[in-house]
């Protein structure tokens, strides 16, 4: 074959399908992790044991959530910039984007922490408490870990060189494998954020 | 090809191959890293209330453990990737693939060397859970505590009980799975090989958090972890939730890992008709693991809040519910059952064609009774809560759908009947295992209509009778096709052979004790024994003594089992021919030991891999093939 691109003696293209096949299936496998906090909210709040579901005084600070929420939203719109950039061979649009993104997640990490200590109730006063600190940190752990996925993608494309033209065409089809699966699970995640946020912060 | 890449020269002394990322070092830093975290746990207790208020401070524990596994990860080498991904270092597909011994003590992504890490890891704790066991049955001598307190006797059924479930889990999948799976397809590695390398050191880390609860005063909930008890128990449940944690997180790896492989990985002409059945009962057991374990995870991260965090999602009084916990718990617990069972099943429709010398009867058939058992075994999960006080009317529901399973179930066994039919048999002992592992699956699947079934379950549950028929279809069952697997691939993974005498003497032994052990208990069950219990009524004493001394006997024909191990792979050491059983299966082509990376050349398939004596049958595979990408169709 002569246009055969290999990492350490092996065709990529086994690697770069892992890309899009990992990120789907990883994708399932956190619809069943977040279903098990929506199932907690249901149940509990239908069940709403000694009327200790959400007693009044519970009161989610909404404009924390909204700040977390918006800035993951940004992130994942920010991100898509970053990852047109990267189709369009624009490599200095995609540093800068990625970078901003990957801050925006980080951001959203600390605002989440930050809330915690704003909170004005504890995880024990009822089952809303305790569901809403689980799912936030639940949410939180996730975001932290795409954090980092993102942060080796965009530490990958510094180190690879200056211009694409410096890396090898094996390297640059791995790169865009990588992006486009962090970006399928980064849309979800984030969308995951704005449903939880729409039934914590307003159903409640 | 990448090998030796770390080979030690050879003039350096030995004990300086015990310094770098490995074993060793992991068990230093993961003392180390306990030691840091109980000791930070502890400062925050102090400053919190709620913890100062108690003599006991899980905080410490937990946090004890979380850093006692980061530094056991570390200390095996398993944050140098990620860590040199962080920095920016391309990615590379697999590290430390050499020869010699030392890669069986740390990270390594050969996945027959992850194989045989598995198979010794399942070994020795199988055999620590066996004895567990035997501790359970010499108490129950007596219908009155005699040697242990009610305590004790509680923390040894839960540590056999979660012992058990964890390392059944992986038996079959582990050792076999990640030994075969890359081979059977065609391939050189699995999809993600460090991750497959870290499921292994987890599924040894795991047995031993859970053997820390003994130092902890024990937990009091045996394997299915109920609250509120287990928001009540002492710091020994702290173990117990860690430890399967750490199990639900490497079955969720597991899962995650054989999918992709076997989506992605396929040599070409492997398709989706010519998968061997043993890939494709993985495949359905992985869609399972990878679906329900993170609701195990999940719920148990509950359980760490309310023992950590006052939160209240277990205990009613405070807006939470127990039945949140049973409900999560049995949504992943139900699946669990079929990622035992499937595995097993994988095992005995690969195995049966080859001492039948015909083709597997119904290949399709097969196929869909797996993915439907998968598909159904999600909504079934509440007949774990028949008498619970669930709201009755959806008890028909979940009856139905429990009832419905034994049609998938039947396909199986009605692929099995039908390659077993006018069948010149070889009676060689992996097919004896495998027909007994049939008729002992058939006692566990037909008890657990009744399980199934409302009404006799009011009667029966919480019974012997569960406990009877739940070990008819995992020991009996899944045990059986452990077995069997293993007599049939040790010639492969090890490249030695076996005591065939001792083998056959172990079968007839533990065929004939497994059964005089289990099938009186149905009956204490119908008597009324409840489990988990140190006493019983007096009028059950002559069962349980039966019980007994059959249950001892049949720890010594393991016994016999653990010597013939032993004695062949470490004494003996009696080289075996290189496909001794004539299969097809694409592993007994390759020479013995299998080479580092499997195949000089990417093979292409040809062939369905149980075409036995059909005439003008091709040879599976082609394996001087042009080298081709791998991948499917
Ligand atoms: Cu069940």
């Amino acid at each position: 074959m002569a246009d055969q691109q290999l990492i350490e003696g092996e065709d990529i293209q086994a690697a770069v399908r892992n890309y899009w096949v990992g990120s789907r299936l990883w994708i399932a496998g956190l619809v069943f992790y977040f279903l098990a906090f929506a199932f907690s909210f249901l149940y509990l709040r239908s069940l709403n044991a000694n009327h200790m579901w959400h007693p009044a005084k519970v009161q989610a600070p909404a404009v924390w959530g909204t700040a977390i929420v918006a800035a993951l939203v940004v992130s994942a719109i920010v991100f898509t910039i970053a990852r047109t950039a990267l189709e369009r061979n624009s490599l200095s649009i995609w540093r800068w984007a990625a970078l901003v993104a990957f801050l925006l997640a980080l951001t959203a990490a600390a605002l989440q922490i930050v809330e915690y200590r704003e909170l004005g109730f504890g995880p024990g006063a009822g089952g809303f408490a305790s569901t809403f600190v689980a799912w936030t940190g639940g949410v939180l752990v996730v975001v932290l870990g795409m954090a980092y996925w993102l942060e080796t993608i965009w530490a990958t494309s510094i180190r690879a060189g200056t211009t694409l033209a410096d890396t090898s065409r094996g390297e640059r089809r791995m790169l865009a494998a990588n992006v486009e699966g962090f970006g399928a699970v980064w849309y979800f995640v984030v969308a995951v954020a704005v449903a939880t946020y729409g039934l914590l912060y307003w159903v409640g | 090809m990448q090998t030796d890449v770390i080979a030690a020269p050879a003039s350096r002394p030995a004990w300086r191959g015990l310094i770098g990322f490995n074993l060793l070092t992991g068990i230093v830093l993961g003392i180390v890293g306990f030691a840091v975290g109980a000791w930070l746990g502890g400062m925050i207790g102090d400053g919190l209330r709620w913890v100062g208020q108690s003599d006991e401070n899980d905080i410490a524990i937990f946090l004890g453990f979380a850093l006692g596994l980061v530094g056991y990860f570390g200390g095996l080498g398993f944050f140098n990737y990620p860590i040199s991904r962080l920095l920016g270092h391309p990615p590379s597909l697999r590290e430390y693939d050499s020869e010699g011994w030392g890669r069986y003590f740390r990270m390594c992504t050969d996945h027959k060397v992850v194989g045989i890490q598995y198979l010794v890891v399942i070994l020795i704790f199988f055999f620590v859970a066996g004895f567990n066991a035997m501790m359970i049955r010499t108490e129950l001598l007596r219908p009155s505590p005699s040697i242990w307190p009610a305590d004790t006797y509680l923390t040894l059924v839960g540590e056999h009980g979660t012992m058990m479930m964890v390392l059944m889990s992986a038996a079959v999948i582990g050792p076999f799975g990640n030994y075969l799976i890359p081979i059977m397809i065609g391939a050189r590695r699995m999809a993600f090989p460090r991750i497959e390398s870290m499921t292994v050191w987890m599924t040894l880390a795991a047995p031993i958090v859970l053997l820390s609860a003994i130092g902890l005063g024990g937990f009091p909930t045996g394997w299915t972890g109920y609250t509120p008890l287990a928001d009540q128990a002492n710091l020994g449940m702290d173990s117990y939730i860690t430890a399967f944690i750490l199990a639900g997180t490497a079955l969720t790896l597991v899962g995650f890992n054989i999918l992709a492989t076997v989506f992605t990985m396929r040599a070409p002409g492997m398709t989706w008709g010519r998968l061997p059945l043993f890939v494709w009962a993985q495949v359905a057991t992985a869609i399972l693991m990878l679906l329900s374990a993170p609701v195990l995870v999940t719920a148990l991260l509950l359980a760490v809040l309310d023992r950590t965090a006052t939160t209240t999602f277990f205990t009613s009084g405070n807006g939470g519910s127990p039945y949140l916990f049973e409900n999560l718990f049995w949504f992943f617990g139900h699946p669990e059952v079929y990622i035992l069972a499937l595995p097993g099943f994988g095992v005995a429709l690969e195995i049966l064609p080859v001492f039948c010398r015909k083709p597997l009867w119904g290949y399709g058939m097969a196929v869909a009774g797996m993915l439907g058992i998968a598909a159904l075994s999600f909504m079934v999960w509440q007949h774990h809560l028949f008498v619970s006080g669930i709201n009755a009317p959806l008890r028909p529901f979940y009856m139905l759908t429990t009832e419905l399973i034994s049609v998938p179930t039947g396909f199986l066994f009605i692929n099995a009947m039908g390659t077993l039919w006018n069948a010149r048999m070889r009676l060689e002992v992996p097919l004896l295992f495998v027909l007994a592992q049939l008729f002992n699956f058939l006692i566990g699947g037909l008890s657990g209509i009744f399980l199934s079934d409302t009404p006799s379950d009011v009667t029966l549950h919480g019974s012997y009778f569960v406990m009877a028929h739940l070990h008819y279809t995992i020991l009996g069952g899944l045990g059986f096709s452990l077995f069997a697997a293993f007599y049939y691939w040790f010639p492969k993974m090890t490249g030695l052979q076996y005591n065939m005498r001792l083998a056959r003497i172990h079968f007839w032994s533990v065929f004939i004790l497994f059964n005089t052990t289990f099938a009186p208990l149905f009956a204490a069950g119908i008597l009324d024994m409840p489990r988990r219990a140190v006493t019983y009524a007096s009028y059950l004493q002559p069962i349980n003594d039966w019980v007994s001394i059959s249950a001892f006997l049949l720890g010594g024909s393991m016994l016999l089992f653990g010597i013939n191990v032993v004695y062949s792979w470490a004494i003996a050491r009696k080289p075996a021919v290189d496909n001794p059983w004539h299969s097809r299966g694409i592993e007994w082509q390759l020479p013995t030991p299998v080479p580092v990376h499997n195949f000089e050349r990417l093979p292409v398939i040809v062939a369905g891999p149980y075409d036995y004596g059909v005439p003008g049958a091709l040879p599976v595979m082609q394996p001087e093939a042009a080298a081709a990408p791998a991948g499917g169709e």
